[in-house]
């Protein structure tokens, strides 16, 4: 008998750029294979450069035809416009710029700004009503609050793991910040945290970004502080292994994969009250620290780790255990179980 | 949350708003473009059945083209030939021909003529024409013209500029417009890729591997040619083996001849050695035989036992006889003997048998050391009670005082009863605390809860039933709670104790089942009531097989004793 044909509805920005969320794209489809599913990724445009842009990239995701497919699931903004029968949401973020960021990037905003937010935020209800999704996912609980508080809308929260396959655990030697250096990601709360810690401790800082000339002025000065741009898998495969800890800050962060991709290696995570999903996955003096966000507070944190790396190990592996629940299989079969094609023979 | 609308009016709305975006708002003095872009359609053919037009009419047309096709549908009442309007245009564009001239050829034409075609006022411009192609007409009209055009450059310039400005908006709208295109099939085409890639990876991988097997085919050829080789210098070697071999086997003929020569002379040696052993059997057979002073010595000692025997029996009866006699001067005595003299003469009655008791338990019961032994099994018990309670342990029938000892030397308190007054004699030698007399008397003269244990070994089987009776109760009236009783005695399951060695002592009364002493503890009111099994003959168990064998080895073989032991409840 024919496999059921499902479509992930992917929301690209037209450069060929591939980055967290492409790869959560690749992930949800072999999930969805596993569980018995014919699945292809759909990409459509999205550009969010004006908001006359977006509003026809929200035109353009509700025209699509997948008449073809026999279940949908829709991801980020505004790939949920979509009109399909058999349709589930797992959504990943919606436009944020409009939603908690909007006081943070406008914080003097116009009418016509404003009404454009309001646009917006009736677009996203409307469409990801209730009437018009089998069910609504999404991938950690800010997402789910800002959903609530903002459209009034329920979600279930289903946590996906990282692509980022074959870590593993080595030594435990240096504090390692991977990620974009963007303002959101509060590398800079991260530096001056750094500049208060005595032990020659090293922090090495991956990736590029917008921000990155100011977050090396920052740090510089401080032989400890080390940038390495952009590196491959492998190499932060290696970086992972044999990290003391693993540094996470952002401000409010959606899911933050790098929590996951720590633990996976064994490692503990210092993260801060206001970084979101992180907050949440970290469980305080257990699996790393919840620290409050000012850089004497981390500071301690990490001296508190660099003297004493067996204590480090131990969080590490708590950390492990707490997120080994979170694996694709379930992933594939939750969201085939929603679409309402549960594999009648489960491949073992 | 407040009503929102519906996503299908909000999506109408965009539509709306975006397709009114899409008409761009182009400069009024465009219109003059969009004029000169469709400039063909604005001439319409002329009537066909026209045969007079002003030649005004005729050169109005802008472009070239669209003067000529007039002019042929005006003159000759068709569309120009290929060959005619290749040729006219050709001149007409490169200013070589002026329009007029042309007109007056198609006039001109036998077409035209049979058409009889009259272009009004062609004929004043002809010769115009031909006036001022030379000087001094020529340079004037020129000059005039000069100056015209002069005075259109602005317009021109403003022209240009709008068209400028339009062109580049509606570049820059294509542009985005295109881009857009371009992205929207980037998707689908990237999708197309990735499906492509998806299948190209397994073909990848088949072809890897199938490169592999070639490989590892090729390793297991090269190492058959190998083996090959070695196998071949294996034969080299086998032949150097065997003349090595051959080499052996001649040595080891030679040590064969030795060996022969040494077993010969060993040989010798035995046959003399055999003659040596005949001497000593004899001897040794001679010794054999009993002396003559062995058989005296047996003979000796056989008479000291009979003789034994009989001093033992004369005792015996001497005792018999003091019986009679004490039996006697009581009878006879003038004055009865008072209180204290019957009752020491007849206690006296009840000790005529001590010495024989002491002498019978030293030859049956056993050495001090292994009574002690064995009884160190029960020290746990008494240790249990002694902390249970805090309070003394007796012993009944405490004999040599072997158990009193043990406790003692384990720093437990203790004190015993018994009947014999040797014994006592023998205990209080030893410093141990005994008390001469019967033991239930003795119990019935101590409070209530006062003893931490009551123990007696070997003494249930010297009394009768309604006595053991009282003793229980009496044991469990005087201990206090948490305290223990202990009796052991000879165990009737097996059956050598229960038919020959539990009659070795005359003053047993009958075997006891150790299920009858048991369920006598516990009617009378003691708790946790257990029995211990102990002392098992010492035989090689040999476990049969058959059944029957295998019981009669445990019934035979097993253990001789059992201990009851029972505690009082609070």
């Amino acid at each position: 008998m024919t496999r059921p044909k499902v479509a992930i509805v992917a929301a690209s920005s037209g450069i060929g750029e591939v980055g967290g969320v492409e790869r959560l794209y690749a992930g949800l489809r072999n999930a969805l294979d596993s569980a018995g599913l014919e699945t292809e990724i759909v990409p459509t445009v999205s550009d969010e450069s004006d908001f006359e842009q977006i509003k026809r990239s929200y035109l353009r995701f509700y025209d699509l035809d997948l008449s073809g497919f026999d279940g949908v699931v829709s991801t980020k903004a505004p790939s949920y416009a979509i009109r399909h029968p058999n349709h589930v949401g797992y959504l990943v973020h919606t436009m944020r710029v409009f939603y908690d960021m909007f006081e943070t990037e406008f914080p003097d905003p116009s009418a016509t700004l404003l009404e454009q937010r309001q646009r917006i935020h009736q677009l996203d209800t409307a469409a990801l009503a209730p009437q018009r999704l089998r069910h609504l996912y999404t991938i950690g609980h800010e997402v789910k609050e800002r959903l609530r508080h903002h459209n009034g809308l329920d979600a279930e929260v289903l946590h996906h793991p990282t692509t980022l396959g074959g870590l593993r655990q080595g030594k435990y030697e240096y504090i390692l910040l991977p990620g974009r250096l963007h303002r959101w990601k509060r590398v800079d709360l991260m530096i001056a945290a750094m500049k208060l810690v005595r032990q020659p401790i090293k922090l090495l800082i991956t990736g590029t970004g917008e921000d990155q000339a100011f977050f090396e002025t920052l740090a510089d000065g401080d032989p400890r502080i080390r940038f390495l741009g952009r590196v491959s898998e492998d190499d932060l495969r290696a970086l992972y292994a044999d990290a003391l800890a693993v540094a996470f800050v952002p401000k409010r962060e959606d899911l933050g994969l790098i929590t996951l991709e720590a633990f996976g290696s064994g490692k503990p995570v210092i993260t801060c009250t206001d970084s979101g999903e992180p907050s949440r996955l970290v469980r305080h003096e257990e699996s790393g620290f919840v620290s409050r966000p000012d850089a004497s507070a981390i500071a301690g944190w990490v001296e508190r780790l660099a003297q004493n790396p067996e204590l480090a190990a131990t969080m590490g592996s708590r950390g492990q255990a707490s997120v080994a629940h979170i694996t694709w299989d379930r992933i594939g079969t939750v969201l085939a179980g929603a679409l309402g094609f549960a594999d009648p023979s489960p491949s073992l | 949350m407040t009503d929102t609308p519906d996503l299908d009016e909000l999506m109408k709305r965009i539509r709306a708003e975006i397709a009114a975006k899409r008409a761009p708002s182009i400069d009024v003095s465009s219109a003059e473009l969009k004029a000169a872009s469709s400039g063909m359609r604005e001439h319409a053919p002329p009537d066909p059945a026209r045969r007079s037009f002003p030649a005004r009419e005729l050169l109005s047309p802008k472009r070239n083209a669209d003067f000529l096709r007039l002019a042929y549908l005006g003159i000759l009442g068709r569309e120009p030939d290929a060959v005619g309007r290749g040729h006219y245009l050709k001149h007409l564009d490169h200013g070589r021909l002026a329009r007029v001239v042309v007109l007056r050829r198609l006039l001109k034409s036998a077409e035209a003529r049979a058409r009889n075609v009259q272009v009004r006022g062609l004929k004043w411009r002809f010769v115009w024409h031909k006036a001022t192609q030379h000087p001094p007409l020529r340079s004037i009209v020129n000059f005039g013209r000069g100056i015209r055009h002069l005075s259109r450059l602005p317009r021109i310039a403003r022209d240009v500029r709008n068209f400028e400005a339009s062109a580049t908006q509606i570049a820059q709208q294509v542009a985005a417009e295109a881009r857009v295109e371009q992205q929207a099939l980037a998707g689908p085409m990237k999708a197309a890729i990735d499906k492509l890639n998806r299948r190209i990876e397994p073909l990848a991988d088949g072809q890897a591997g199938l490169l592999r097997r070639i490989e590892a085919v090729k390793d297991d050829h090269t190492g058959l040619l190998r083996r090959i080789e070695d196998t071949i210098d294996g034969h080299a070697g086998f032949a150097r083996e065997v003349a090595d071999l051959t080499h052996e086997v001649e040595s080891i003929g030679g040590d064969t001849r030795t060996a022969l020569d040494r077993l010969g002379r060993a040989e010798s040696d035995v046959t003399e050695l055999r003659q040596q052993v005949a001497q000593l059997t004899e001897a040794l057979a001679a010794l054999h035989t009993p002396s003559s002073e062995l058989q005296q010595i047996q003979t000796d000692a056989n008479d000291l036992r009979s003789r034994v025997n009989n001093h033992w029996r004369s005792i015996a009866d001497q005792k018999l006889r003091l019986d009679v006699l004490l039996t006697e001067a009581r009878k006879r005595l003038p004055e009865p003997f008072d209180v204290a003299q019957i009752q020491a003469i007849t206690s006296e009655r009840s000790h005529l048998l001590d010495a024989f008791y002491v002498s019978f338990e030293d030859r049956y019961r056993g050495t001090r050391e292994d009574i002690k032994n064995r009884q160190s099994v029960y020290l746990p018990h008494a240790r249990t009670a002694a902390e249970a309670t805090g309070a003394e342990l007796v012993d009944i029938g405490c004999g040599r005082g072997e158990w009193l000892e043990l406790l003692r030397e384990n720093g437990l308190t203790a004190s015993g009863i018994d009947l014999n007054r040797i014994m006592i004699e023998e205990c209080h030698s030893r410093s141990l605390s005994a008390t001469l007399g019967d033991a239930i008397e003795i119990l019935k003269t101590r409070p209530d809860r006062s003893l931490g244990a009551v123990t007696g070994f070997h003494i249930i089987e010297h009394i009768p039933f309604d006595i053991l009776v009282t003793l229980f109760d009496e044991v469990l009236r005087v201990l206090k709670p948490g305290g223990m009783v202990l009796f052991e005695t000879p165990n009737p399951a097996n059956l050598l104790v229960a038919a020959e060695r539990f009659y070795m002592d005359p003053t047993h009364l009958n075997p006891l089942p150790s299920d009858l002493v048991s369920f006598i503890a516990m009617a009378r009111g003691f708790s946790r009531v257990e029995v211990l099994e102990l002392h098992p003959v010492d035989w090689q168990r040999r476990g049969y097989e058959d059944p029957m064998l295998d019981l009669l080895e445990r019934k035979l073989f097993g253990p001789q004793d059992y201990s009851i032991i029972g505690w009082k409840e609070s």
